[in-house]
Formats: C-alpha cells, structure tokens, sequence
C-alpha cells in the first residue's frame, strides 16, 4: 500500500470532509467530484499542506507525521494551485530539482521538455496554461517517483496535450511498483486510465468501484413514471426527475435488463455518475 | 535546504535591474556626498531587505505549495530563509566594505576604517533586527500585508524609544546617551571597548534572529495552505 486514508475528517464551518481511500503498488486511482466536492482537500490532507481534525493517512507505509523530506523524493506532485515561481525559466529549475531529488534525472528532465516543446529559457510566467499543465508533469516525473499525485492534470490542455499527457502516465505505470492517485474533471481521462475510482460528494467517498465494474455494471435507467412506480428499486442509487419521468443510476444493470426488457437502459459511465450522484441527485 | 537556497539565489540572481540600481544610487550619492559610509549602509539596508522580496516571490501563485509539495517540509523551509537571511546580511555587509574600498581609492580621500566598519556594522544590526521582526510577521499575514505591519511596528517602536528617551530626561534631568558615554568611557582598556561594541551588538542580533527562528517555526507548522 503506497498511500492510505482512514475517515480522514476536516471541517470547514459548512463543509465536512471524511474521506477514506487506499492507493495500491501497480495501480492508478482516480478521485472524481464536482468542484467544491473534497477533492483538493483530500489532495492537501495527504501532503500534508492542511492539518486534518481526525482520522489516519499513511503513506509508504509510515504515518504521515512520520514521512521525512526523503521519503517524499518518492513522490511527484501536481496541484492545480500550486506553482513554480513566475521568474523562472524551465533552465532555472533544473539545478533546483536536482538539488532537490538524488535520483533526479537531468536527462529525462531535458529530453521530455524538448520532447514537448517546453522552451529552456522562457520564463514561466510567458508560459500558456497548456505548456504550464505539461512543464508541471515534466518536473513531477523526472526523479523515479513511486507515487505520482496528481490533482487535475489535464485542466487547460487540449486534446492532443491530454493525450500525450496520458500516454506519459501510461509509460510511468509500465513499472509495477508505482502508483497514481489523480483526479479529473475530464472524465475520459480517467476511464482509460485507472483501475479503481473513488467518487466524492460533499466531502464523502460516495462510490468506490473498479472501472471495469463501473463501465460494464452501472448504467442509467430512462423510466416513465408508471414505469418508475411498478420497478424495485433495490439496485438503484440515485433518481433525478426529468420532463419524460425519472433517470435512474443503479450499479446492477443486468436486474433490469432481465426483470424489466421494456425499460430503455444506457452503459453508465463517469458524467453520469457525477452528475446524477452529486448534490441533490441521491435517493 | 541546498534546492532551497538555490531558489532564492536564483531569485536575486534576477534582480539584475535592482542590482545595477543599487550600484548606481551608490556611486551617485558618493560622489555627492563627503562621506562614502552613507551610500555604503544604505545598500545594506536595501539589499539585506532582498530576504523578504524572496518570500513573496514564494507566495505568488501558490508558490508555497508548490515548495511544500517538494522534499522540503515547513521546518526546511524555515531554516532556510534564516541562513538565507544570514548569508545575505554578509553579502551585503562584504559589498558596503568593498565599495567603501574602491570610492575612498577613486575619491582619493581617506576613510577612516574604524568609524566606516562601526555605521556598517550599526546598519547591519539595526537591519538584521528588523528582519527578525519582518521574517515571522510576513510568513503569519503573508508578505503585502506583513510589510505594512512591520513598517508600523518599526515606526512605533522609534516613538516610543523617542518619548521613552525624553520622558527619562524630562524626569530625572538626565541625558541616556550622555551616561552611557561616560559608563563606557570609564572602561580604559581600548580592546575590551571596541569588543563590547562590536561584538555586543553582534551577539544580540543572534540571540533576536534565534528567537525569532523559533517563532517563525511555530507559525509555518501551524499555518495551513
């Protein structure tokens, strides 16, 4: 286990989060939410950038009061928020980081901003959001990280940016013992790419499914209301009402595909979950 | 630490412009003026400040966050901008001498070494102690907000030693400065004065940078980003 969070509890007046989640060697876990749903204090909680109220994180093993600054040369990081400082140029950062990481690779480091048109002399500030996103990426894989926390990655790329961006994770993972933990509002990203999904709501892990189960298991019943009255709702998750009658969420859709032939079901995936599963959307 | 500093190093590095600034005011105001020590102190002063310039560099843009997400924790960070602080209170007091060096050469006009080293050395104290002050307000308010705080502490701070020194005078018919003369001009070894000036001075200035160290430690570990 490279990363563990147990009812990990902070409270911000109207805001609660409890989060519990696990990131396994080998495996890429994805966090989805709406904005504001916990998924940047999670994110902060786990290193260690807010003090949570209660509740255990574990990271390599150690608690995290425990992780020293060598242990988090094993992490790579990207947050959304946080960032390099505007004066520097890509140059600037390389003897910073290899002071930083002893297993920094100048090379790699050099090789994948020429690899994706990161200039070495242009301050970062001159930077686009896209080239911004990439450098982040650069900077967070060039020291043989074994977990990669990563916080909306792929916010301001463009398709072509966030495919290569998910290729490079793809080639991160080729090594069994690492692991990612990122979140996406990008919800494709995420399907391609992880093994397991964590879905937070309000500050609560709502959902906890592997991607398998939830692109062949869940989908979305389109139900007239007759048709909502007369079906068991056992396997249902979430309704929202719509002008035809009610949409549906359950993560058992073969029940109603064998009990109810005549219901109109759809393969669920990720936006459906969020937007159904979010605020207001639950049973 | 080491990643650290050469950040802020790297951030000096690029106050070019500011550098040439300083250099020029410098050469203006000795030229100006009599005296090379003024201009000599003055780049104490401002370029001593440069410690606090790199916190709201660190600031911007999330900056913090970023650091922190690095293999450095809150009390690397901490530690560092102290010996960061140290080493450029140093930078700038080698500069001071060195200028003061080459514009008595160029100007041809004696200095006199002794009285040159102590306003350098009165500067550098003064300052130090204002960035033990500056150092801890800006990482608890942030470096706008701080700035503005230790600009009116500094200057209450001048009030009340002003009002403090005339009520003294006023009530006891007494000058402070006068009697303190007299108290150092009884210690007749000339050694011993000039280590208690100097070095008085000094030792102190550790002793507030430490305390201040400790404080500055408390409220990284406390503050939540």
């Amino acid at each position: 286990m490279l990363l563990k969070l147990e009812n990990v509890k902070k409270n911000y007046g109207k805001f609660e989060l409890d989060c519990s989640l696990e990131v396994r060697k080998g495996q890429v876990t994805g966090l989805v939410g709406r904005n504001g749903a916990g998924k940047s204090t999670t994110f902060k909680s786990v290193l260690g950038l807010i003090y949570p109220d209660s509740g255990n994180i574990e990271m390599f093993g150690k608690k995290l009061s425990e992780v020293t600054p060598e242990d988090k040369e094993q992490l790579g990081v990207v947050l959304t928020e946080a960032n390099a400082c505007e004066l520097f140029t890509a140059k600037d950062m390389l003897p910073v980081l290899k002071a930083m990481y002893k297993s920094f690779s100048e090379q790699e480091y050099v090789g994948k901003c020429k690899q994706y048109d990161i200039p070495m002399e242009k301050p970062l500030k001159e930077f686009s959001t896209g080239m911004k996103a990439k450098f982040k990426i650069i900077m967070a894989l060039s020291h043989d990280a074994k977990l990669l926390i990563l916080d909306e990655p792929t916010a301001g790329l463009d398709v072509v940016m966030r495919t290569e961006l998910l290729d490079m994770l793809r080639d991160y993972m080729e090594d069994e013992e690492r692991a990612i933990l990122i979140s996406s509002h990008i919800s494709t990203d995420l399907e391609g790419l992880c093994d397991d999904i964590y879905m937070i709501s309000d500050g609560k892990i709502i959902i906890h499914e592997e991607t398998d189960v939830l692109l062949s298991e869940y989908g979305v019943l389109k139900v007239t209301e007759e048709q909502y009255e007369s079906i068991d709702k056992e396997y249902i998750m979430a309704t929202t009402k719509e002008k035809f009658g009610y949409l549906c969420m359950t993560n058992r859709k073969d029940f109603y595909q064998e009990n109810y032939p005549q219901v109109a079901i759809e393969k669920g995936n990720i936006d459906d979950l969020i937007m159904m599963m979010g605020k207001g959307g639950r049973k | 630490m080491k990643g650290l500093l050469i950040k802020d190093l790297k951030i000096l590095a690029k106050q070019k412009k500011f550098f040439i600034f300083v250099l020029l005011l410098m050469v203006v105001m000795s030229f100006s003026m009599e005296d090379v020590s003024f201009s000599a102190t003055y780049s104490v002063l401002i370029i001593s400040m440069l410690t606090l310039t790199t916190i709201s560099y660190d600031e911007m843009n999330g900056g913090m966050l970023f650091l922190l997400s690095l293999p450095a924790n809150r009390k690397t960070y901490v530690k560092e901008k102290y010996v960061f602080a140290m080493l450029n209170l140093m930078f700038a007091a080698v500069l001071a001498f060195a200028f003061g060096y080459v514009a008595s050469m160029v100007k041809q006009t004696d200095i006199a070494v002794a009285d040159f080293a102590a306003s350098v050395m009165i500067v550098l104290v003064a300052v130090g102690m204002a960035l033990a002050l500056a150092i801890p307000v800006d990482l608890k308010y942030g470096a706008e907000k701080g700035r503005m705080i230790v600009i009116g502490v500094l200057a209450g701070f001048l009030v009340i030693a002003v009002a403090v020194y005339k009520a003294i005078s006023a009530l006891f018919h007494i000058d402070v400065v006068a009697e303190l003369t007299k108290v150092l001009a009884r210690i007749e070894s000339k050694a011993l004065l000039a280590t208690l000036l100097t070095g008085g001075p000094l030792v102190a200035l550790l002793l507030v940078l430490y305390v201040s160290y400790l404080v500055s430690n408390r409220i990284m570990m406390k503050k939540e980003f």
